[in-house]
């Protein structure tokens, strides 16, 4: 990669670190597990960025990028738990956490991990339908469909309790 | 309360930013970049011995161009129905379910039962109805349990989503699980071959096809500078192509074993008039649904996203050139391209039939087909309920969906239907 190609993959990415940790940082739940889906998605776009710069909407595929990196995280972490017999203990809380916010996380890790992105990028990160359907590569009724399923899961999991009555 | 506030007011409280330090390193994603293109070298050695393999296997699939020959007569259009008539589904004992595939007879889909959560978990059920008629109410082998397609002799591929996807078939009463470890099968066609993408990370995803139910994932060839995880299959013809998402393009792989790119001709594409549609309300305007701002992007190529197959045709968005999301379909065998519904349509495509984005309405050939509503659905307050289309007949006279609940009601239950139309 030139010195020019990689001033403009500086300059992207620079620019867009801070908006990318918080969408990282909303998909997981946690500040460290945040910094690796970033770091797994600027390293993976670095190693294509000569032709991400030129054809691609960027901001458009990275997203898809990090999206996909949580979802690999996932499929990692059903790996691990397997390996280890039995499901591993849930994160404690970081100080200062609210129990609603605690009880919130756990009720959404338990939800299937597409459903999981589909409703922190519309409800949490305020994308639309269509531009949800972008990032996951769906049709706009999957990204419906899912949003419908992972709220109906949530409320079995919670009961029907909504702004801050857990 | 619709599901629109409900979610918003739901996850409000997980509304935050990071609350440590950033440890991301730019550079060490530089240096470890350089490491991974060094690697696509033999990425794509894994990919030429992965083609020479299917090459050798299934003796009909490799990469190459080649100008398709131009048939003079297009894939026929079937007439479109004067009437439909809604009519909601059988769901056993259960309290909601949805139906989520069809066959291209329109005889048969498939659908689930909404799991359980609470411990111990409740596994959904896979339901498959044939002439409307509930045959099969069959507890899922995992929980989570999703259905992408069905055959018309009534064999149901979908996959497990606990963590790492586990595919499946169902056939005859029984479960069968397929080879190559995690992924999930999309489609399968009336001679039982199956499709779908199979790896254990979601960079390491590769497309499959499986020939049989017990038949090994056999690797489809990828094209040159293409690395697993970019791809993902779509669907697959009853001839045997298969089509596939690379980045926002497409890439067919025909029945002859050759591969080549969908690329739609440069030009320009007429952006949809912004009149606005009617919309239930608290969906958002179609000026919303715009994927991009029509602002950047000159020079780019469009862009054609393949989504399924319907009546020898591909259907699919096309990203043009300013970056609108057009409805358009593709005839390989002709090379000819289409545009679809009329100047005021955006896209959205699913399943084994194109639809029209937040309208219940279904395309037969190049025209809409606006579907009544169910009774059911009837609500005081317009958008409290909405339609999920997910499968159309190939002679346009059964649609299959589910009727979806916007109300953050538990008593309120999504349920599957079907449209007969003559």
């Amino acid at each position: 990669m030139t010195d020019e190609s990689d001033a403009g993959y500086l300059d992207y990415v620079h620019g867009r670190i801070p908006a990318l940790r918080r969408v990282a940082f909303l998909l997981s739940g946690s500040s460290d597990e945040a910094d690796d889906l970033v770091q797994e998605t600027i390293t993976k776009l670095y190693a294509q960025w000569s032709r991400i710069s030129r054809v691609e909407h960027v901001d458009s595929y990275v997203h898809t990028m990090l999206v996909r990196a949580f979802l690999d995280e996932k499929r990692r972490g059903w790996w691990r738990v397997n390996l280890r017999g039995a499901p591993p203990e849930p994160p404690a809380a970081p100080p200062g956490t609210s129990e609603e916010r605690t009880v919130l996380r756990a009720a959404l890790r338990r939800v299937p991990a597409r459903q999981q992105a589909v409703l922190v990028l519309r409800f949490l990160c305020d994308q639309s339908v269509a531009d949800v359907a972008q990032i996951l590569g769906c049709s706009e009724g999957t990204v419906k469909s899912q949003t419908s399923h992972g709220l109906n899961a949530l409320r079995r999991i919670l009961g029907d309790r909504v702004g801050g009555a857990l | 309360m619709r599901d629109e506030e409900y979610g918003a007011l739901l996850l409000r409280p997980l509304d935050g930013e990071p609350d440590a330090p950033s440890k991301i390193d730019v550079a060490k994603a530089m240096r470890d970049g350089r490491h991974r293109r060094g690697r696509r070298w033999w990425a794509g050695g894994s990919a030429l011995v992965a083609a020479v393999a299917a090459a050798s296997v299934g003796g009909v699939l490799a990469t190459g161009g080649g100008t398709p020959p131009k048939p003079k007569v297009l894939p026929p259009d079937p007439p479109m129905p004067g009437a439909c008539v809604p009519a909601m589904l059988p769901i056993g004992g259960h309290p909601d379910a949805n139906l989520t595939a069809g066959d291209p007879s329109g005889t048969w889909h498939a659908g689930v039962s909404e799991p359980n959560y609470h411990e111990p978990p409740v596994f959904n059920s896979l339901l498959i109805w044939r002439g409307g008629q509930l045959v099969t109410d069959a507890k899922a082998p995992a929980s989570s349990f999703g259905v992408r397609d069905i055959n018309g002799a009534g064999v149901a591929v979908g996959f497990s989503d606990t963590g790492a996807n586990q595919p499946f078939a169902y056939r005859n009463g029984s479960f069968h699980k397929l080879a190559g470890g995690a992924g999930e099968p999309v489609a399968i066609n009336d001679a039982g071959v199956i499709v779908g993408n199979v790896g254990p990370t979601e960079n390491e995803t590769r497309p499959v096809r499986w020939r049989s139910l017990t038949a090994p994932a056999e690797p489809l060839p990828l094209p040159a500078g293409v690395r697993p995880g970019e791809v993902r299959v779509r669907d697959i013809a009853e001839d045997g192509s298969i089509v596939a998402e690379i980045g926002r393009g497409g890439y067919l792989w025909s029945p002859d074993g050759t591969g080549r790119f969908l690329k739609p001709p440069k030009g320009h594409y007429p952006a949809p008039s912004m009149s606005p549609i009617p919309l239930p309300s608290g969906m958002p305007s179609v000026e919303a649904r715009l994927p991009f701002p029509d602002t950047s992007s000159a020079g780019v190529d469009p862009q054609f996203t393949p989504l399924t197959f319907a009546r020898g045709w591909i259907y699919g968005h096309l990203l043009s050139e300013s970056s609108i999301t057009l409805p358009y379909r593709y005839d390989p065998r002709s090379d000819t391209w289409q545009r679809l519904g009329d100047a005021s349509t955006q896209a959205d495509l699913s399943g084994n039939g194109m639809f029209a984005g937040d309208r219940t309405a279904a395309y037969v050939g190049r025209a809409l087909l606006t579907l009544p509503l169910p009774p059911e659905a009837a609500s005081p307050k317009e958008g409290e309920n909405w339609m999920s289309l997910t499968s159309i007949g190939d002679d346009a006279r059964t649609v299959g969906g589910s009727m979806i609940s916007g109300r953050a009601d538990p008593s309120h239950r999504d349920r599957p239907v079907i449209w007969r139309c003559r």
